[in-house]
C-alpha cells in the first residue's frame, strides 16, 4: 500500500481519536463544574443551616492563589536604592543580612525578611499639589512595590501615607509601608517583597468548599461566633526564614465578619484571629 | 513538487493530530491518574522559620510584653514547647538582628533590669542554660556580634524611639544600643498576642520570697507524667541502632571490635574505645597523644557547634518527646567541658545524680572524653498532680531557701515512670 494512502487513514483515525477525547475532556470537565457547583451550593446551605449567612457573590470562585517563593535579589537591592535616593550609593553590610545603603540624599537599608527603612532629604517631599496618592506610589515604585493606599493626611509640606503592597492584584497582608514627611525629609518604614516569587510547584490547593469548612471549623475552635460572612479576599502573607535569603508567600483568605477579621490559611486550614 | 507538499503537509498534520490527542489524554481523567503515579510527589514541607542551626536557641520560657492602649499587658509562656517556640518563631529575627548590630553593652543597676521587663514593646527570653553570647549569635546566625559573656536571660524592649538588648550575665546586668532594629519590628512581631497576665516574681509580694525573675502565670502548670527507658537496652553487636550510634560518633560498624566485660560493652575502634553500660550511659576516653579523633576547631562558638551536633546526633535523636538545651560551658581541671541537658514538655530533666544528657570535655582542639546518657521519654495521657505555686512559694520561704527560683523538673532516678515537681534552682526539691 502506498505510504500516502497509509497517512491518510492515520490521519482519519487521529481525527476519530482527537474528537473522542475531546467529547471525553468535555464532559468530564462539565461534570467536574457541576459537581463543584454542587459542593459550594451545598456548603452554603450548611454554613446558614449554622447561623452564617454568606452571599455567593462574596465566596471566590476557585482558589487562584498558589505558594510562591522569591529570592533575595542582593544585586538588584543596591540598584533600587540607588534610584531611591538618586545617586551613586556605599554599600554597608550591618551583619545579620541587613544592607545599608548611603547616598548623598539619603539612606536606604534592607533587611533579609524585606522590612526596610528609608530615610530621604527634603528635596523628596511631593511637589506643591501634587496628590499623595500617586506621589507616594511613584517613591515606592523606585524599590518595587506596587502597593494600594491605604489612608493618608496632611500636605505637600507634611503627613502620612500607609500602603499595602499588591502583587498581581492580590494583596500582601503583612507588607505595609508608612511613608511620613515633614521638612527633615521624607522617611518610609515598612516591608517588601524581597524578589520576583515564582510558583512553588506539585503544591495542590484545598477547594473552595473545603476553604469554607476549614474557616467555621476554626470558628468552633476559636470559640468565636459570628452570623454573616461579609468579605473573603484571597491574599498573601509573608514569611521568611532566619537563615537564608528565601521568602514564602503563603495564600491565604482575609475573611471579615460582623463580628472579627480572620485569616485562613489555604494550605494548612488553619484559621486565625486577624487585626483588621 | 504539488505531491511533495501535499506529502509534507499530511505528515505535519499526523504530529500535530498525535500531540493533539496525547494533550486530550493528559487532560482527561485517565490521564491525571497516570501522571500521578508517574510524577514524584513534593509535599508542602513545613516552614520553620528559624531554622535547623537555631534549635537550641529556643528558648525555654518567653514573655512579652504589650501596649493595650495607656496600659501595659504582659503574655508568658513556659512548660509549653508549641506555645513558646511558636512566640520564638516570630521574634527570632529582632534578637538576631539586635546581637548583629549591639554596639558597646553598659552596666546598669536591677531597677534598670526591671524597667526593661516593663517596656512596651518588649521581649523576654529565658533560654535556661547558660549559654556564650557568641555561640547564640552563631546559631542566630547574627554576624558581627561583638558581644562576649555567657548568658542566661535577655530583654529586647523599646527605650525612647530605638530598642535595646538588656542581658544579665554572674548576676551583673548589661544593657546595649540595637540602633537597626526598630520598634516597628518588635510591635509586628508581637501583633495578634494578648496578654495572659504572667508576671515576675518581683511584681508580685506573693512571690517575695523566690528568685525575682521567676515567671509566674495564673494557672497552675500543668505537665503530663512520662515514661522513661534506656533506648540501647539489649541492642548488642550487629544491631542496627546501636550502629546507628557508633556510626554517629564515627565509630564504623565495620571495623569495630566489641566485648563485654561486666555488663558494660566496650567498642573498640583503633586505639579508641567506647563504653555502654547497662543504664543507657556511653562514655569515650582518649588515650593521651594516640588519639586523632575528634579534631575541632579553634573557636569556642566552632567548638560548641561540633560538641551540638555529636549530641543531636545521638541522645538528642533517641530522646522521644525530650529535646536538648545548652546547660553550661565551664573550665574544669581537664579542660572545657560542654553540657547539654534534656527540656521535656519546657522542664529540666536531672538524670540521676547529674544533669546533664551529654557531657563533652575538650582539651586545645581536641575532643577527649565524653559522657551521654541515653533515655528515651514518652508521655503519658494523664496530667501530673502539681503543687500551686503559690503553695510552692511559701513552703520554699518555710524551708528557709528565699530567693532561689523555683522550677519544675522531672527527677529521673532510673525507674521508668516520671511526673514533675518543683525544685529550686539549688536542686532541692519543695
Amino acid at each position: 500500500m502506498e505510504w500516502s494512502k497509509i497517512k491518510t487513514i492515520v490521519i482519519w483515525m487521529l481525527v476519530i481519536t482527537n474528537l473522542f477525547l475531546l467529547g471525553l475532556v468535555v464532559q468530564e470537565e462539565g461534570k467536574a463544574q457541576r459537581l463543584e457547583r454542587e459542593a459550594l451550593e451545598n456548603t452554603v446551605v450548611f454554613l446558614n443551616q449554622r447561623g452564617i449567612q454568606l452571599d455567593a457573590d462574596v465566596v471566590p470562585d476557585r482558589m487562584e492563589l498558589v505558594p510562591q517563593q522569591a529570592e533575595r535579589a542582593l544585586e538588584r537591592e543596591q540598584s533600587l536604592a540607588e534610584a531611591l535616593v538618586g545617586g551613586p550609593v556605599q554599600v554597608d553590610a550591618l551583619g545579620g543580612q541587613m544592607y545599608r545603603y548611603t547616598g548623598s540624599n539619603g539612606t536606604v537599608q534592607l533587611h533579609n525578611d524585606g522590612s526596610f527603612s528609608v530615610q530621604l532629604g527634603a528635596s523628596a517631599r511631593p511637589r506643591k499639589g501634587e496628590e499623595v496618592e500617586r506621589w507616594a506610589k511613584a517613591l515606592l515604585a523606585k524599590l518595587d512595590f506596587d502597593g494600594t493606599l491605604l489612608e493618608s493626611s496632611g500636605d505637600a509640606q507634611e503627613g502620612y501615607a500607609v500602603l499595602r503592597q499588591v502583587w498581581k492584584r492580590a494583596p500582601l497582608l503583612n507588607h505595609r509601608v508608612e511613608v511620613r514627611w515633614d521638612e527633615d525629609g521624607v522617611r518610609l518604614t515598612g516591608r517588601r517583597l524581597i524578589g520576583e516569587p515564582s510558583a512553588v510547584k506539585d503544591q495542590g490547593g484545598m477547594t473552595v468548599p473545603t476553604a469554607l469548612m476549614d474557616a467555621f471549623t476554626g470558628l468552633n475552635r476559636l470559640g468565636d461566633v459570628c452570623s454573616q460572612i461579609l468579605h473573603i479576599q484571597p491574599s498573601y502573607v509573608s514569611l521568611s526564614t532566619l537563615h537564608g535569603s528565601t521568602m514564602t508567600l503563603r495564600p491565604v483568605w482575609h475573611i471579615t465578619t460582623d463580628t472579627g477579621v480572620y485569616q485562613l490559611d489555604t494550605v494548612s486550614g488553619q484559621l486565625s484571629r486577624s487585626a483588621a | 513538487m504539488n505531491k511533495r507538499l501535499l506529502e509534507t503537509g499530511k505528515s505535519l498534520l499526523i504530529v500535530l493530530l498525535a500531540c493533539s490527542a496525547l494533550y486530550l489524554t493528559a487532560r482527561t481523567q485517565l490521564g491525571r491518574g497516570l501522571l500521578s503515579h508517574q510524577s514524584q510527589s513534593t509535599s508542602w514541607q513545613k516552614e520553620t522559620s528559624i531554622g535547623p542551626q537555631a534549635e537550641l536557641a529556643r528558648p525555654a520560657r518567653m514573655a512579652a510584653t504589650l501596649s493595650v492602649g495607656d496600659e501595659i499587658a504582659r503574655y508568658g509562656v513556659q512548660y509549653d514547647p508549641a506555645a513558646c517556640d511558636n512566640l520564638f518563631q516570630l521574634t527570632a529575627r529582632p534578637l538576631m538582628e539586635a546581637l548583629s548590630c549591639a554596639q558597646t553593652p553598659q552596666p546598669i543597676a536591677r531597677t534598670g533590669w526591671e524597667t526593661a521587663l516593663n517596656a512596651a514593646p518588649g521581649i523576654y527570653f529565658d533560654l535556661q542554660g547558660e549559654v556564650p553570647l557568641q555561640v547564640l549569635s552563631a546559631w542566630l546566625g547574627a554576624e558581627g556580634c561583638a558581644l562576649e559573656g555567657t548568658v542566661r536571660r535577655l530583654v529586647l524592649s523599646a527605650s525612647g524611639d530605638g530598642v535595646e538588648l538588656y542581658y544579665q550575665e554572674a548576676g551583673a546586668y548589661y544593657v546595649c544600643a540595637a540602633p537597626m532594629v526598630t520598634q516597628s519590628q518588635l510591635e509586628e512581631a508581637l501583633s495578634g498576642l494578648t496578654g495572659n497576665q504572667a508576671q515576675f516574681a518581683f511584681e508580685e509580694d506573693s512571690y517575695a520570697a523566690l528568685d525575682p525573675d521567676t515567671l509566674i502565670l495564673p494557672q497552675t502548670p500543668s505537665l503530663p507524667a512520662c515514661t522513661a527507658l534506656n533506648p540501647l537496652e539489649n541492642q548488642g553487636e550487629g544491631s542496627a541502632l546501636l550502629n546507628s550510634q557508633l556510626s554517629a560518633l564515627t565509630f564504623s560498624p565495620d571495623t569495630n571490635h566489641i566485648y563485654t566485660t561486666s555488663g558494660t560493652q566496650a567498642i573498640r575502634s583503633g586505639n579508641d574505645t567506647l563504653r555502654l553500660d547497662q543504664n543507657g550511659t556511653m562514655t569515650y576516653h582518649a588515650l593521651a597523644g594516640e588519639s586523632s579523633r575528634y579534631r575541632l576547631s579553634g573557636r569556642l562558638a566552632e567548638q560548641v557547634e561540633e560538641c551540638r551536633a555529636l549530641a543531636q546526633d545521638t541522645v538528642g535523636a533517641l530522646c522521644g518527646d525530650a529535646r536538648l538545651y545548652l546547660q553550661s560551658i565551664r573550665q574544669t581541671d581537664q579542660g572545657t567541658a560542654v553540657e547539654f541537658g534534656y527540656l521535656l514538655h519546657g522542664a529540666q530533666v536531672q538524670l540521676g545524680s547529674e544533669s546533664y544528657a551529654a557531657q563533652f570535655v575538650i582539651e586545645g582542639d581536641q575532643l577527649t572524653q565524653f559522657t551521654l546518657h541515653y533515655r528515651t521519654y514518652q508521655s503519658l495521657p494523664e496530667q501530673a498532680l502539681v503543687l500551686p505555686e503559690v503553695q510552692a512559694a511559701a513552703a520554699l520561704q518555710a524551708l528557709g531557701r528565699s530567693g532561689q527560683e523555683l522550677c519544675l523538673v522531672y527527677f529521673d532516678s532510673g525507674s521508668d515512670r516520671l511526673s514533675p515537681a518543683w525544685y529550686t534552682e539549688g536542686g532541692g526539691r519543695v
